[in-house]
């Protein structure tokens, strides 16, 4: 590999212009690849790096749907779970994963806070999520999560408070009561936790949590 | 006459020279409104012929659009079946890819020793080399990239530039040392 800092301490040969053409060569290349690969997506949707996404995500959607049916099962099979353990188990479970942009919905900040939620970059999530200049439910939702997630419970909870009506309703309902529980405040946990209805997501958590004495005794 | 147009992606003859010409000139609106339209048609071509997957496709549709751009500005690509020499150009990237071969030989007169891009240098100093470039004016840019990117010599670009081949030797250098104090500046 050529050293580009060498080649430009002495640029006089005809030996050193050959080499600074490639190294100019290889960087329009570069440049230019990188622009019809925005124009394709931008004027055509074409572009593969969603396909890869959308790929990547079944796969950990897998991975994550294996892996809470093993937590699942090891939970349900403590007959004694305490509450600290529980909710431990909870907070720490495999992260949901955010299912990939939408079409007509491309941002770049959105691209990034996509990507590094699913990788579990919880700041430059929040950031990238914070960054998005009309978020949607969506967004503030995932914005919420990645709070969540990095263990800044009062965000979390102040963000959770504060989201629009979405899809997300019980989802929101759970880690609402999560990060409550985290926080000490379990008045205001149990009550999430009792307005969760069988059938809705994780009403059998939210039983086994309501039978722990920590949160059974509070009046 | 419709039909040789069909095979130039809808370009005729003088279409193309504008085309070519525009792109020496450093205008690559044409090229991309003709190019990119069709990309999607030859990533399925690709798809369909090898049983390609889609990624791997657009990759080579990519790679094949890039060497494109560079040969129609060099003179080396010529009007007559773009559409063809596109399509096999994309599939040579597409098999040399599966290969994990550096170089292919293709056998369309038009063009020769199709390759890879030659990754001389590291990703961080092509970064550092684009940031310079985004700093150097445009008059250099346009004599450097005439020079290295279109491979015209000196006297070609006095020609197209209406500058005297002295001048555009003196420019050249001028540039070149800009470029270099712009990329040290950036360490």
């Amino acid at each position: 590999m050529e050293n580009l800092n060498t080649v430009f301490s002495n640029i006089e040969t005809p030996e050193a212009d050959q080499k600074i053409g490639r190294a100019i060569n290889t960087m329009l290349k570069h440049q230019l690849k990188s622009e019809l690969k925005n124009d394709l997506k931008a004027s055509f949707g074409i572009e593969k790096q969603r396909e890869k996404i959308f790929r990547m995500y079944k796969m950990m959607g897998g991975i994550a749907a294996s892996l809470v049916l093993v937590i699942a099962a090891w939970i349900a099979l403590q007959p004694n779970a305490d509450y600290n353990t529980l909710l431990t188990d909870y907070t720490q479970a495999t992260p949901m994963q955010h299912p990939g942009m939408t079409k007509g919905l491309d941002n770049k900040s959105r691209e990034v806070a996509i990507l590094a939620y699913n990788t579990k970059k919880w700041d430059l999530a929040v950031r990238s999520f914070g960054a998005i200049d009309q978020p949607n439910a969506n967004d503030l939702f995932y914005m919420a999560l990645s709070k969540f997630y990095k263990g800044d419970y009062n965000a979390a909870k102040a963000s959770f408070n504060n989201l629009p009506t979405s899809n997300y309703g019980e989802e929101v309902v759970w880690f609402k009561a999560l990060s409550l529980m985290k926080l000490g405040e379990l008045d205001v946990a149990k009550q999430n936790l009792e307005s969760i209805q069988p059938g809705q997501w994780k009403y059998k958590e939210a039983q086994q949590l309501l039978k722990q004495d920590e949160l059974k005794n509070i009046k | 006459m419709q039909k040789i147009k069909d095979k130039n992606f809808d370009l005729s003859e003088s279409e193309f020279e504008k085309l070519k010409h525009d792109l020496i000139q450093g205008d690559d609106a044409l090229f991309k409104q003709i190019f990119l339209s069709q990309v999607e048609e030859s990533i399925q071509y690709i798809v369909r012929q090898f049983n390609a997957e889609y990624n791997e496709a657009y990759d080579s549709v990519i790679e094949t659009l890039v060497t494109f751009h560079k040969r129609i500005a060099d003179g080396k690509v010529k009007h007559g079946n773009l559409r063809f020499l596109f399509t096999q150009m994309a599939s040579q990237y597409y098999q040399g890819m599966k290969k994990r071969a550096s170089k292919m030989r293709v056998v369309e007169e038009n063009f020769v020793n199709l390759s890879f891009d030659d990754e001389t240098y590291s990703e961080d100093q092509i970064e550092k080399l684009k940031v310079a470039w985004e700093q150097l004016g445009e008059d250099c840019k346009k004599v450097l990239k005439m020079n290295y990117y279109m491979d015209m010599n000196l006297a070609e670009i006095s020609e197209v530039t209406n500058k005297t081949h002295a001048s555009v030797r003196k420019q050249k250098q001028r540039c070149k040392e800009k470029l270099k104090n712009l990329y040290f500046l950036n360490q």
